[in-house]
């Protein structure tokens, strides 16, 4: 028995297709992805058993569209007052079955946030990009490339770092930006991505945020080099590695909005990265309440099913709390991102701040919580057999990612106590 | 690395002998892995299985104590295994897994001869092979519905049923989970009951007829011990084959083989905290010329990592001194039983907790397989999950240092 749906969301924050969407979710996570994730893990490089499931829900279920305008031929959630709690119940569904897809799917929309998202659409920029995702049934991929060999974490440190360190350079020549620069790490690179967006800097070494710059870069552009996935601990769906410009020349309106507003809707960009984190992290949670509900009726312990043992009840009753409460505060930050008018701008520090706080509450918790699920399960919990493990392993990044646990501490901080110098 | 200095454990506990086998394991940890695996990954055949005859066959870690002359090295049986599990893991946790249950049932062995009991010759022969020998431990674990839970093993239920019939024994058991390498093993070591409900350890050399393997189990980690399900159909073995029997035995192998799995976490955290110290030390965060390590909100996370790694050294080497002790007749039995359970689940925590730390500081290169830490996170969570099932050990904690009665 799926008692899943048990977890409560504040209802009335849904938007009326939430329904519909998460259970066209729902259905595709069982035929396309719950019975092959198993073995993800040896499909890293090549991906044949993952790919039909993001052609199934991208291309042909048309997900990947959902973003761009309804008169580009996409479905509109840019403009729509449900973009947070409508993107929140996708992610999750999609990270029950695997938090790799999840993100490899979550990523897609990431630097389009930048283009296709009120108040700041790019209409001419919408216009480029939307046929590539709306006028096919293959599965279309963007990256968002922040991360660079020196680090990833300053770059999103924009207060006090202030773009100093970032070394991906963009020169006007003309109508043309030429970029140059190494990235590496984004989500969809490896191999993957159709679409860059490129975090660049016009003056390096500058601390002035109008030389911030965001720039699209389609990836069959000359110049751009994709190497091989790296191989890690886990996340399989999704493809990772180095990206190097050598004098890619674009056109100079790919730069998403100019000084000053591509620094100020990239801050955006970072609360809806912090938002889908933790969908991602309720996605697991959700399914390893599942597996945990049948475990844990099924084994014995001292003469009983395990959950009759108090204190094995007094674990799960942790899990379920914090599932609860991690549901409950991530659809609350995805209502915040859905309505600014009421909390504010989704680029302000305070947002920011608060998306932080809840993604790395979410993490630690989740994984603190994970690590004593394969624990209790014993030699079952590291067994694939159970799917834990694999969760386990594939939400760790979720926590590390974004600059990492230190840097979401230092935003809160900032935000809450006022701290000048951190 | 000189782990000893930077966190030292008491000089006094160990003797010359222990301080050369230390360094022979480091250097075989260097050459046979640490040089390889960048190239080799986690290959069985190619990395793991030769380093493993090195170690085991070559070096002789298989025999260690089998054919002992001082008989005072024999009594700090305990403290070499620890020390030598925790010096393999350096290399690769799961060679260590797989030596913590070799060393288990040659711990076992010597016990048993100290009893007057005697290793049939068969199963000797099997530690002199130029090969590695790997046994392979069935413990209790967790049950199915209608099965009853053993008597006196917290809740937990025998895996496989022995019976005696005449001159023999029947083992039988269907999907058995065996601690390590189930596909590989050389020797089974199954505990199951006997006639009167109380725990017999029965050695079952693989070759016997009717003991068949089941799929490989993928696992999180641990390469280097292939497991699989084993179904033991009717396997008969002779009554020799009887290691040791009784609830002091079953003790006894039990505090063996954590402690040793505990070594062997630490061995691995370890390994990391090199791995996380040279990447520190190169590191720029919060923008150019500023050094990871001299952060204050890294220093402090980095402080408690030391502190924790510090004191789970301690805790691990006072097991092996305490098992040791035991075994001379120093100390009594109970207490080192509880003591080395709750420590364990201690040193797990701190071992498990402290590469995650160390992971959220390498961020994205403490995820890669390049920069081998995530081999680490992975192996030692296994090796937890395995070790440790459920709140077995609080529970026996509770029970000694509480008077818990009825769990
Ligand atoms: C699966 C996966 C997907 C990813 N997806 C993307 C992506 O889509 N786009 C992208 O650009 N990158 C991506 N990354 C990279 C990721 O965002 C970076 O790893 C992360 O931002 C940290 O950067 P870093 O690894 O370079 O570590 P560093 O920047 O070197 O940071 C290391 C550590 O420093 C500490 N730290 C950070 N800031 C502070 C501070 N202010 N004070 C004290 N300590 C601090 C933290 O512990 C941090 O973990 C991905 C990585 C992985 C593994």
């Amino acid at each position: 028995m799926t008692r899943i749906d048990d977890f409560s969301r504040p209802l009335e924050y849904l938007s009326p297709l939430d329904k519909y969407l998460g259970a066209i979710v729902r259905d595709w996570a069982e035929s396309y992805v719950i019975p092959f994730r198993r073995s993800f893990d040896e499909d890293w490089k090549e991906h044949k058993l993952i790919e039909p499931a993001f052609r199934r829900l991208m291309g042909e279920l048309g997900f990947q569209r959902i973003l761009f305008p309804e008169d580009l031929g996409g479905w509109g959630l840019g403009h729509s007052d449900y973009l947070g709690t409508g993107a929140f119940r996708i992610f999750e569904e999609i990270a029950r079955a695997d938090s790799g897809i999840a993100v490899a799917f979550g990523v897609v929309f990431w630097p389009l946030v930048m283009i296709c998202v009120e108040p700041h659409v790019n209409r001419r920029l919408c216009e480029e990009f939307a046929p590539m995702f709306c006028q096919t049934t293959e599965p279309v991929f963007s990256a968002n490339a922040m991360t660079e060999p020196q680090g990833g974490a300053d770059i999103e440190n924009f207060e006090v770092v202030k773009g100093s360190t970032i070394q991906t350079t963009a020169r006007l020549e003309g109508d043309e930006w030429v970029i140059n620069g190494h990235k590496l790490w984004p989500t969809n690179s490896g191999g993957v991505a159709d679409l860059f967006g490129v975090i660049c800097t016009t003056n390096p070494g500058s601390t002035d945020p109008g030389d911030f710059a965001f720039i699209f870069v389609p990836a069959d552009t000359p110049g751009v080099t994709q190497g091989p996935p790296y191989q890690k601990a886990g996340m399989a769906a999704d493809k990772n590695g180095d990206i190097w410009f050598e004098n890619v020349r674009v056109p100079s309106w790919y730069r998403a909005h100019g000084p000053g507003d591509d620094l100020k809707y990239f801050k955006e960009v970072l609360s809806f990265g912090n938002m889908g984190s933790v969908a991602f992290v309720c996605g697991v949670m959700l399914n390893v309440y599942e597996i945990l509900y049948d475990f844990c009726s099924e084994i014995y312990f001292r003469g009983k099913p395990l959950k009759e043992n108090d204190d094995v009840a007094g674990f799960l009753a942790d899990l379920a709390s914090a599932t609860q409460v991690i549901r409950f505060s991530g659809y609350q930050l995805a209502r915040m991102l859905d309505r600014p008018d009421i909390y504010g701008e989704r680029w302000s520090d305070e947002i920011v701040a608060k998306g932080r706080a809840v993604k790395y509450f979410a993490c630690d918790r989740a994984l603190e919580l994970l690590g004593k699920a394969v624990k209790l399960m014993g030699a079952y919990g590291s067994d694939r057999v159970y799917d834990v493990e694999k969760h386990w392993r594939d939400l760790k990044i979720v926590q590390l990612w974004m600059g990492g646990k230190q840097l979401c501490q230092m935003e809160v901080a900032r935000w809450y106590f006022d701290c000048e110098t951190l | 690395m000189k782990y000893l200095d930077v966190f030292p454990v008491p000089r006094e506990w160990l003797s010359e002998s222990d301080i050369a086998l230390s360094k022979t394991i480091e250097e075989w940890a260097e050459k046979e892995v640490i040089s390889k695996r960048l190239s080799l990954r986690e290959d069985y055949d190619t990395l793991l299985l030769p380093a493993m005859k090195t170690l085991f066959s070559d070096i002789g870690l298989q025999k260690m104590i089998l054919s002992p002359d001082d008989e005072r090295e024999r009594m700090r049986f305990p403290l070499m295994a620890v020390l030598a599990c925790e010096h393999t893991a350096l290399a690769d946790t799961g060679i260590s897994a797989v030596l913590s249950n070799v060393l288990a049932f040659q711990y076992l062995a010597l016990s048993s001869q100290d009893n007057g009991g005697r290793i049939p010759d068969e199963i000797f022969k099997l530690f002199e092979q130029e090969k590695p020998v790997i046994c392979s431990l069935v413990l209790p674990y967790y049950g199915r519905k209608g099965q009853t839970p053993g008597k006196g093993i917290a809740g937990l239920y025998y895996q496989v049923d022995v019976k005696s019939v005449s001159g023999g024994l029947v083992v039988t058991g269907t999907g058995v989970r065996p601690q390590v390498s189930g596909s590989d093993a050389s020797l089974y070591l199954v505990v199951a009951a006997d006639e009167n409900g109380d725990p017999l350890i029965v050695a079952v050399p693989a070759q016997t007829a009717g003991i068949m393997l089941g799929e490989p189990v993928k696992t999180t980690g641990l390469a280097a011990s292939r497991n699989a399900d084993v179904d033991f159909n009717d396997v008969e073995v002779s009554e020799d084959f009887i290691i040791c029997r009784g609830h002091q035995a079953f003790i006894q192998l039990m505090n063996i083989y954590q402690a040793t799995s505990a070594a062997a976490s630490m061995g691995a955290v370890l390994a990391c905290y090199a791995i996380h110290k040279e990447w520190g030390d190169t590191r720029v965060i919060k923008g150019k010329g500023n050094i990871f390590r001299e952060n204050p909100l890294v220093a402090d996370l980095m402080g408690s990592i030391a502190s924790r790694i510090a004191s789970a050294r301690f805790l691990v080497y006072g097991m092996g001194k305490m098992l040791a002790d035991f075994l001379s007749g120093e100390a009594s039995g109970t207490s080192a039983f509880f003591l080395v359970s709750a420590l364990v689940t201690h040193v797990f925590e701190i071992a498990t907790q402290c590469i995650d730390n160390m992971m959220e500081h390498m961020a994205s290169a403490g995820y890669a397989t390049e920069w081998n830490l995530e081999r680490y996170w992975r192996d030692i969570k296994t090796l937890e999950s395995y070790v440790l099932p459920g709140t077995v050990s609080n529970i026996r904690a509770a029970e000694h240092s509480y008077g818990v009665k009825t769990l």
